[in-house]
């Protein structure tokens, strides 16, 4: 999408929360869970035009992230959602701050943020969700003066509602996923001895390894082990993590030990 | 160590910080309500007076100018819940003052946000069922004109509840005699009720 395109889609979005913005703030649920993420997707549409903010301080992304997290904790104050309904200044912060200070920041530092924060913040959001929709139906208080203890109990079923939506979201592809390799060639027994003196174009073959491990594990256990995935666990045959180096062995074949850290399986 | 993304993040966490800070005064109000009742402690609004009508047909200022304190809380008739217990925590709040003999220096107002519905015969009704006197504790309604600006004024929020009634943010709102709004209450909080009371009047 060029640029134009994608400020034209971020202000269709603000317009429809905007056009829209009598039935979807009658409902504090629909306030909070469909008015406030469209504006947060305008923002998240809108991010690549901000690349040239971005820069060696959003290295990992946490400041744009911690900018975003500050912005979305604002507008889940339940004065905020009441200062939006009643005074037109809070209104239009809540326009102008959920795209640029809410959803662009987010994905400036998702797109920066390594594997590990982003796991970090699915569950984190999950999590929050799961606090926001005990919180929300069991609340003893009116927490908005705008809206009843009835939209309440509504808006916590929804934070429930999204909750398990973003768990499935995040675990479904988790039983797509590759199964964690047993060590792909066989592992190379370091601490038996054995790599010291093997040469760096050694490509590992089963029976070498297992002549290695020798005493722990006969050759034709160790075979099967490493074969297929089912036999992962087979007592006395060393495994090994899955390789950090896992291109195929060309062009140079095997530059590094198939198999990085192998372990001894504990018996 | 890189310290562009470092500084940026300090920065940033400052910033959410002072912001969210400034966004519940100083983390002490995160709800409107609570956010009313922590203004109106710390800078003490002047309200605007306005005639009301009250239960015996008579034309009263609400906040009186006569030196006696105010305490004002809105209710509609037609409340089957909040509203009663409101009525019956006033009914002891006003025991309470004709026992301390702060019962002379103190005007009780039940004020109805519903003036089309509430005439004053059903006024008189629930004020008699709640032992509104009359003198100490009267219930009034406002001239629906001025409705909108007391309702703001008061800060009070009024929502339809979905079954043909209302809710709002019922709470008891104690006025000094120089019609400064001093402190807001819980509506069952009667013994908080007395000391600001006590308090409003120096």
């Amino acid at each position: 999408m060029n640029r134009r395109r994608r400020v034209l889609a971020a202000l269709a979005l603000v317009a429809v929360a905007a056009l829209l913005r009598e039935p979807l703030e009658a409902r504090l649920a629909t306030h909070v869970l469909a008015q406030m993420p469209l504006l947060v997707a305008a923002g998240v549409i809108l991010a690549p035009c901000f690349d040239v903010l971005d820069g060696e301080w959003n290295r990992g992304g946490t400041a744009a992230l911690v900018v975003a997290a500050g912005c979305l904790a604002v507008w889940m104050l339940p004065r905020s959602v009441d200062a939006a309904l009643r005074d037109p200044v809070a209104e239009l912060a809540k326009f102008a701050s959920l795209p640029v200070l809410g959803g662009a920041p987010l994905a400036l530092g998702v797109r920066r943020a390594p594997p590990l924060l982003r796991a970090f913040l699915a569950a984190q959001a999950v999590a929050m969700c799961g606090v926001l929709a005990f919180l929300y139906t069991h609340a003893p208080v009116r927490l908005c003066n705008g809206y009843t203890e009835e939209a309440q109990r509504e808006l916590g079923i929804g934070f429930l509602a999204l909750g398990l939506a973003l768990a499935f979201a995040f675990v479904l592809p988790l039983f797509d996923a590759p199964d964690r390799p047993a060590a792909p060639s066989g592992p190379t027994g370091i601490d038996a001895g054995g790599a010291a003196g093997k040469s760096a174009d050694d490509t590992c073959p089963v029976s070498t390894v297992c002549e290695i491990a020798g005493s722990a594990s006969p050759p034709s256990v160790c075979a099967k082990s490493t074969g297929g995935s089912g036999r992962r666990g087979t007592p006395g045959c060393w495994s090994g993590r899955a390789d950090s180096n896992r291109r195929p062995a060309a062009p140079k074949a095997a530059a590094l030990p198939a198999c990085a850290t192998p372990r001894h399986r504990r018996r | 160590m890189r310290w562009a993304p470092i500084i940026a993040t300090v920065v940033a966490a400052t910033g959410v910080v002072a912001m969210l800070g400034w966004a519940t005064d100083g983390f002490r109000a995160f709800t409107a309500e609570a956010a009313r009742r922590l203004a109106v402690v710390e800078r003490s609004p002047v309200v605007p007076s306005v005639r009301v009508e009250t239960m015996d047909g008579t034309w009263i200022t609400v906040p009186p100018v006569d030196g006696r304190a105010t305490v004002v809380e809105f209710v509609y008739t037609g409340c089957p819940t909040i509203c009663r217990v409101s009525g019956e925590a006033l009914a002891r709040l006003r025991a309470r003052l004709v026992e301390t003999g702060l019962a002379g220096r103190v005007l009780i107002v039940t004020l109805s946000f519903d003036p089309q519905t509430d005439t004053p015969e059903s006024l008189a009704d629930w004020g008699r069922r709640h032992g509104a006197d009359g003198r100490v504790w009267t219930v009034a309604r406002p001239r629906p004109a001025d409705l909108p600006a007391l309702l703001d004024a008061y800060g009070i929020v009024v929502i339809p509840d979905g079954a043909g009634g209302w809710v709002h943010n019922a709470a008891l709102h104690v006025i000094d005699p120089s019609g400064r709004l001093r402190a807001i209450l819980d509506v069952e909080d009667v013994r908080g009720a007395e000391a600001a009371v006590r308090d409003a009047l120096g």
